[in-house]
């Protein structure tokens, strides 16, 4: 397979966007000065990671030349596994100096697409640094190797009754590397917030080689530019991360999931509105489409028993027990008074989990149900969000698109998922683009922004220029910059150089 | 129509790693670990108010043990069950499954009319599947276990039991005892209004004062069984995972292969 091979479906579709391509300049910065990875390299590299950390063959390397984006795959031509700091550094310097791209991965479960090695060269796997490396209990912090499965992470916490309270729908197959460079965040995130509010500490190699660790065990600092803010949410494009510290909280006593099954959007906004009110924070609070509902109901195998209806929501609460035990009833009055027929919950474990593993079902429940599939991660003021949802299916409505809605109504962000059901793919994608059209602007006017978590990636890069100005784009350029010169880290990614 | 539930409290699987032994007579330490409903048991609350919902029936559940079984019964009333009893008193303790049959067949006889008990088809903790048949045999009625259809007509009921590699269809005439599997149904979650109507509602606890039961036939020396030995099982020895690309991991399984001679059964 030859670099840079694009097996281009849906990906096609965002072509129709390239009108929104960068001040006018066309193609990449230095993208005709990349080096091919050659025979000579290939042993370079060997001797760095040894022999058996380095996969050349197509049947090997195939894994990694996509992640969970749909439709969307380049091929590198060479996949490094590393086992440490010192390898991840002598590997950024020979392609520093060898003119070679070079994308980190962490577990491939991104859906903009950070981690496909769009300019070939070298897929930096840090599949193998998956060691938790202290449970400083103490100081509450956790120093983690970037590969760490994020729900690894948790069930060992708990057994010290910590909690990392960032739990992405796929925690059980994605890194905190890849967290940290997505600023991903998870449901807990209405209470919890997400990855970026626990990261106290960064160790990472740069573009050139250089090692940098920013922060440390620390709740506080302030004593440098927010490198740790940088790095985070930057999309691998800075740094390639080696180690993290994350800080934890103490593990909630008690949780209780409640399902409250709703008809009316409306009848949504006035219980969220009453739960601010009433001045409690849900660790929670999801939101899943009768659509949604129906095509996950059909994936996952036993299914959790559910009442039919138009808009579900999905509120959690954890804490000392008599606390929860109050805002359940509390939550359960602002229902009633709302008119619902009734609230359903889920108190003990396997009750939860079923519940939670319909939720995380969602998306490959969707893709299941249409291949063709496009996914959009808008976020709005959390006060406009039942308003968004509503714009969406009016507009959805408008251009006889069938989309699934799910997402983190707590954080005013939701995935709109439209699912392709006509036959017609050239028509499907012209009705999609005028929707997203519609639906960005509505977004944008409402103060609302085109990613809430999964990132720009390559999928979203031709929408940037909608939410920001081309003197902000200008800075995030520099800064790029600064950190890679070269262009060598993650090309292609986020923004044009 | 009058259907009881047998329900039993059981560990949390997750917190089995906690749970501990008595070494003095090989019994569950039960304090302090969370618990649930024996999941095969929520399949029978939930069968039972699936035929109370359609024929208009009243469920009653029981269930033996500690106090804190009590929590069980209150979720199964948040279910939709009409009456919760608890069996509870020391000299219960350490009942094997013939005791505890004996109990609750005891119990379910001062209960008085009945048509139908349902059970789950095991305990995920004591795992004999025993106590369903027992209690048929204390009460004199017909039983059919593993049960993933029920079909009540009038007096009689027409159930599908699954076997290993097929069904069978049995018809019963009630008084009977089943027990069911979860492919019968899948559980509700019990409803706010439900579970704060529980939370107030009235457990009668039946200790031996009540029901007098002969003290050699019930708790452990009522128990004819004795656990001589409890013991965790050594994990088994890791798998090795052979690393390399392709062809390399070939070459390494085939090399593993002719070192252990694990093909030395096909000569
Ligand atoms: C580690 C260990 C040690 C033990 N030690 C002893 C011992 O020393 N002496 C001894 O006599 N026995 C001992 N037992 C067994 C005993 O406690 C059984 O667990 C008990 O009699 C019920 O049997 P079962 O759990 O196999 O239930 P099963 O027969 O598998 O349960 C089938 C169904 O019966 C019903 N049911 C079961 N138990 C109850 C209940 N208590 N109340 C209401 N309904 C119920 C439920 O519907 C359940 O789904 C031990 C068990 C274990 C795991
Ligand atoms: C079913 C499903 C559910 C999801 N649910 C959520 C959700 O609830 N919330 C959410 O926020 N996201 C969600 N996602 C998106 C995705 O899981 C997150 O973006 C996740 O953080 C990616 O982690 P990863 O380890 O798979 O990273 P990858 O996909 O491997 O990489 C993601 C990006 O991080 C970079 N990267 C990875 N490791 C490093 C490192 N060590 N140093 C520098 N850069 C690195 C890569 O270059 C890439 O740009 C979901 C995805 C799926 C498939």
């Amino acid at each position: 397979m030859t670099r840079g091979n694009r097996l281009s479906g849906v990906f096609g579709l965002f072509g129709v966007f390239g009108s929104f391509s960068l001040s006018g300049k066309s193609g990449e910065r230095g993208e005709m000065s990349y080096k091919r990875v050659t025979q000579k390299i290939i042993d370079k590299l060997e001797s760095i990671t040894g022999r058996e950390n380095v996969l050349t063959k197509e049947e090997d390397i195939e894994p990694y030349s996509h992640d969970e984006t749909p439709q969307l795959k380049f091929s590198p031509e060479v996949v490094v596994k590393v086992k440490d700091t010192s390898q991840v550094h002598q590997l950024l310097a020979l392609c520093n100096k060898e003119k070679i791209p070079i994308t980190p991965r962490g577990g491939g479960t991104g859906v903009t697409g950070g981690a496909v090695p769009v300019k070939g060269g070298v897929v930096l796997s840090f599949e193998k640094m998956n060691q938790i490396k202290d449970i400083d209990i103490e100081n509450q912090m956790v120093v983690v190797q970037p590969g760490v499965i994020n729900g690894n992470l948790q069930r060992e916490l708990e057994k010290e009754g910590l909690f990392y309270p960032v739990n992405p729908a796929s925690m059980d197959s994605c890194t905190i590397g890849g967290n940290v460079a997505e600023s991903s965040s998870g449901a807990n995130a209405v209470k919890y917030g997400g990855t970026k509010e626990y990261v106290c500490g960064i160790k990472a190699v740069l573009p050139s080689g250089e090692l940098i660790k920013a922060g440390g065990k620390l709740v506080k600092n302030a004593t440098d530019y927010r490198l740790i803010q940088l790095i985070t949410g930057s999309e691998g494009t800075l740094a390639a991360i080696t180690e993290i510290i994350l800080r934890t909280v103490p593990l909630p006593e008690t949780r209780v999931d409640l399902i409250v099954p709703v008809n009316k959007l409306s009848t949504v906004k006035n219980i969220i509105s009453k739960i601010w009110q009433e001045k409690i924070i849900p660790a929670s609070i999801e939101y899943i489409d009768e659509l949604t509902i129906k095509i996950t109901k059909d994936f996952v195998q036993q299914p959790p028993s559910l009442p039919v209806a138009h808009h579900y929501l999905l509120i959690g609460v954890d804490g000392k027990e008599e606390r929860v035990t109050k805002d359940i009833e509390i939550l359960g009055q602002i229902c009633m008074d709302e008119k619902v027929e009734d609230v359903l919950v889920a108190e003990d474990r396997p009750a939860r989990e079923k519940l939670w593993k319909l939720r995380q079902s969602i998306r490959d429940a969707l893709l299941k149900f249409s291949l063709t599939m496009v996914e959009e991660d808008i976020v709005v003021p959390r006060s406009k969000i039942t308003e968004f949802v509503e714009k969406i299916n009016q507009v959805c409505s408008e251009y006889s698109l069938t989309a699934g809605v799910f997402g983190h109504l707590g954080d005013g962000n939701v995935h709109l998922n439209l699912l392709k059901t006509s036959s017609c793919q050239d028509e499907w994608e012209k009705k999609v683009k005028k929707a997203l059209d519609k639906l960005f602007k509505i977004a944008i006017s409402m103060g609302g922004k085109i990613s809430g978590e999964h990132g720009i990636g390559l999928v979203k890069k031709a929408y940037l220029p909608l939410v920001m100005s081309p003197a902000e784009i200008d800075i995030i350029r520099k800064t790029k910059l600064t950190f890679d010169p070269n262009n060598i880290l993650n090309p292609g990614k986020i923004f044009d150089l | 129509m009058h259907i009881i539930v047998c329900i039993k409290q059981v560990p949390d699987t997750e917190e089995l790693p906690r749970v501990r032994v008595n070494p003095e007579d090989n019994t569950i330490v039960r304090e302090g670990i969370k618990s649930i409903i024996n999941p095969f048991d929520e399949n029978a609350i939930e069968e039972a108010i699936r035929i109370k919902e359609k024929n208009s029936a009243v469920v009653t559940v029981i269930s033996m043990g500690p106090p804190q079984a009590k929590d069980a019964l209150r979720k199964a009333l948040a279910m939709g069950a009409d009456k919760a009893i608890l069996i509870s008193d020391p000299v219960f303790a350490g009942s094997d499954t013939l005791a505890t049959s004996f109990t609750l067949s005891e119990a379910i006889r001062k209960i008085g009319n009945f048509d139908l008990i349902l059970l789950g088809k095991q305990a995920i903790d004591g795992d004999t599947a025993q106590v369903g048949p027992g209690l048929a045999e204390w009460l004199g009625i017909p039983q059919v276990t593993y049960v993933r259809r029920l079909e009540i007509k009038d007096k009689l009921i027409k159930v599908e039991r699954v076997l290993e590699d097929c069904f069978e269809i049995v018809e019963v005439k009630l008084p009977a005892v089943v027990t069911v599997t979860k492919e019968i149904n899948e559980p509700r979650y019990p409803s706010l209004k439900g579970l704060l109507r529980a939370r107030k509602a009235e457990i009668p606890v039946w200790g031996n004062d009540y029901l007098g039961l002969p003290l050699d036939k019930v708790g452990l020396d009522g128990s004819p069984t004795r656990v001589t030995k409890v013991f965790v099982p050594e994990p088994p020895p890791k798998g090795k995972i052979i690393e390399g690309d392709l062809n390399q991991k070939v070459e390494k399984l085939i090399e593993e292969i002719k070192k252990r001679d694990l093909l030395k059964w096909l000569r």
